[in-house]
């Protein structure tokens, strides 16, 4: 166990006399006790290690097997817990916790377990104010805001994203934000508003030192800002601008050999598209595009019913016939429970 | 593979980082009892209180090996950094000097730790404290500097007012007129903003009756007897009226000690005797600043070693002085 050299990493080499000679043996012993650890100081290097692995490899990886994971991790940080810390050590699992308990969310979320995904939410925001951490708290925003966007209650996003935007501040967590208040304007026909909160969030990301880790979940780059222009103009009716970006973003998140690197991303991607050529009239295209998003086995359900909801409704409406139609309906309305391994993510192309 | 909603784990784990051992029963019983003996500084047998202040820090140390919320943490580290400042206080007082400055180390390190600016702030009033015990003005005004400099505007204990006290005291010494004159409006205007603490015997908030104590003691090094004497007399005054005066023996061996100095510079010599034996009978705790206190009386009594008392009054704090040794 290193205690000194806990101690002297906190505060800054300078610990109180550690001899314990006679005169000290009352106070003096005592004192020095006072402000030791327990742990390890390698172990909390290597959980955030982890953390940041399952944070990076949650846009690809198996939804249960990160689940897994985190629960894992989560266990583990519960017992250190039981171990004599600093405070600052304390802190730290506190803060990797909390992180944790985000992804868990998110995943949980993906899978369409919604009440476990709002309790990870909640234990996040819970241990954001007692860091007094703004970031984690507004991503317990950012999730609440997500989680309103997908149940379709754009009403309900405007309070959290402002609440979260005052806490976040110019942050990365802000410009996302900003980003998903700029959708439920959207949806809301307050276009000039929605334009508003774009170029808010345009101007968080371009002030924003580049990301030590872009691949990580909860680091915000510029392609969470495309996602949502491409979402944004199919909302607005602006189609062509929304299959260009789409056709880019698909590209950008597929592999020289087919695989995706974002494959959630992808999907997102097709449905856009697959809007774009329902409107045109091109039912069979747009049905392809969709099962093709479905195709993919890296998905999340609850969001992925939410982008076909046009499309859904665009059929029930003109071809309540249709027999690809119909397998179409079938199948989304299914998704939630559809077991996630039975497709290859190669199938998906 | 998936994950059925009702599948309880997921909940059963964020539940657990909720969890604690310690009840906040403990806590408040902990805050309470560091409460009471930060109270009973001014009062209570140096030995004993030291003895039950360390035996408190004892249980602290357990409670650290517990599962805690990380607020009860906080509250138990906050806890024992008062406790150590009141060791380190106490263990200035009986003259233990290295128990002392571990203690004030580990209050440094604890008010670092937890970004506590008042365990900070009374951590570097106890080090001017010793400079100024010592007569080390120089470096009293230092390092009174540096604590002043850490504490902010809304710091609510009030330390601050007590640091620019204790600077404006070492300029005195040192004769230096302007810097003592600057501490005191720095430390008039803290007073002026600040709330006065709802338990001012709590050794670690500025009562904001200690402020004129210290502007006598300014006074009185400056020469500026009959003003200190006019401040020594409201005081005593006020003390005797609410019935005060044995619950703060210090403040008034203090007060005693400036009028029989300005009795005896004033040539009353009998009553300067008086007072002085007066504040001998009261004042028998703190020997490092009562030897330095009572050192200034005793150079201006010996002047006047013929009327009888004068020798008496000496030989019996030479005694005290040793004793305490």
């Amino acid at each position: 166990m290193a205690f000194d050299t806990v101690t002297l990493a906190i505060f800054g080499g300078r610990p109180i006399a550690t001899e314990s000679d006679a005169e000290a043996a009352n106070a003096g012993e005592l004192l020095i006790r006072i402000r030791t650890s327990d742990l390890d100081s390698n172990v909390l290097d290597a959980v955030e290690q982890q953390v940041d692995m399952l944070c990076v490899d949650y846009s690809w990886a198996d939804a249960d097997e990160l689940l897994e994971q985190a629960l894992v991790w989560l266990d583990h940080l519960n017992q250190v817990r039981s171990t004599r810390t600093t405070l600052a050590e304390h802190q730290r699992i506190l803060e990797l916790a909390g992180w944790l308990s985000l992804l868990i969310g998110t995943v949980c979320f993906d899978l369409a377990d919604l009440s476990a995904a709002e309790g990870a939410r909640r234990t996040a925001v819970a241990l954001g104010k007692e860091l007094q951490s703004p970031e984690l708290e507004a991503w317990g925003h950012e999730l609440s805001a997500w989680f309103s966007l997908t149940d379709q209650r754009w009403e309900r996003v405007l309070p959290v994203t402002s609440a979260g935007r005052a806490i976040a501040e110019h942050r990365g967590v802000g410009a996302q934000l900003a980003i998903q208040e700029a959708e439920a304007l959207a949806r809301l026909g307050a276009r000039r508003e929605a334009d508003t909160a774009l170029a808010s969030a345009q101007t968080i990301l371009e002030q924003l030192p580049a990301p030590a880790n872009p691949l990580h979940h909860f680091s915000v780059e510029h392609d969470k800002f495309d996602k949502a222009l491409m979402r944004i103009h199919l909302i607005q009716g602006d189609d062509r601008r929304a299959e260009m970006l789409s056709t880019e973003l698909e590209r950008r998140f597929t592999n020289s050999d087919g695989t995706m690197s974002k494959p959630m991303r992808v999907a997102d991607a097709r449905t856009v598209r697959a809007v774009v050529a329902a409107r045109q009239g091109d039912l069979d295209h747009a049905l392809d595009l969709a099962h093709a998003a479905f195709d993919i086995k890296r998905r999340t359900v609850p969001t992925l019913i939410k982008h076909t909801t046009e499309l859904a409704t665009f059929i029930e409406t003109n071809h309540p016939t249709h027999e690809g139609a119909r397998e179409f309906l079938l199948r989304r309305s299914r998704l939630a429970d559809q077991p996630t391994t039975a497709q290859a993510v190669g199938e998906a192309g | 593979m998936t994950r059925p909603s009702s599948q309880p784990p997921v909940d059963a784990f964020l539940h657990r980082l909720g969890q604690s051992d310690l009840d906040q029963e403990s806590i408040d019983r902990i805050d309470a009892a560091v409460e009471r003996m930060c109270t009973d500084y001014s009062t209570a047998d140096p030995a004993e209180l030291s003895d039950q202040a360390q035996a408190q820090l004892n249980e602290i140390d357990q409670m650290l090996n517990q599962r805690l919320m990380l607020g009860q943490q906080r509250s138990l580290f906050e806890a024992a950094g008062w406790l150590a400042l009141l060791v380190a206080a106490l263990s200035y007082d009986q003259g233990d000097t290295p128990t002392a400055e571990r203690s004030r180390q580990l209050a440094l390190n604890i008010g670092e730790e937890l970004g506590s600016t008042s365990i900070l702030g009374w951590a570097h009033e106890t080090d001017v404290w010793t400079s100024i015990a010592t007569a080390d003005w120089t470096a009293a005004i230092r390092k009174a500097d540096e604590g002043l400099a850490i504490i902010g505007a809304d710091e609510p204990t009030g330390v601050g007012i007590q640091l620019a006290l204790q600077q404006a005291e070492a300029a005195a010494r040192l004769g230096e007129t302007s810097l003592m004159r600057g501490s005191l409006e720095v430390a008039e205007h803290q007073l002026a903003q600040h709330t006065p603490p709802s338990n001012p015997r709590h050794h670690f908030r500025f009562d904001h009756a200690k402020f004129d104590l210290r502007k006598m003691r300014v006074l009185l090094v400056t020469g500026n007897d009959d003003e200190a004497e006019q401040i020594a007399r409201r005081l005593l005054s006020e003390a005797e009226g609410s019935g005060q005066e044995s619950a703060h023996p210090m403040r008034t061996s203090e007060i005693l000690t400036t009028l029989a100095l300005a009795a005896v510079r004033r040539g009353e010599v009998d009553q300067a005797v008086e007072l002085a034996e007066k504040a001998l009978d009261i004042g028998r705790r703190s020997t490092i600043s009562f030897r330095q206190l009572t050192a200034v009386l005793a150079d201006e009594l010996k002047k006047h070693t013929a009327v009888p008392d004068v020798s008496a009054y000496l030989e019996r704090r030479q005694e005290m002085l040793t004793s305490r040794g």
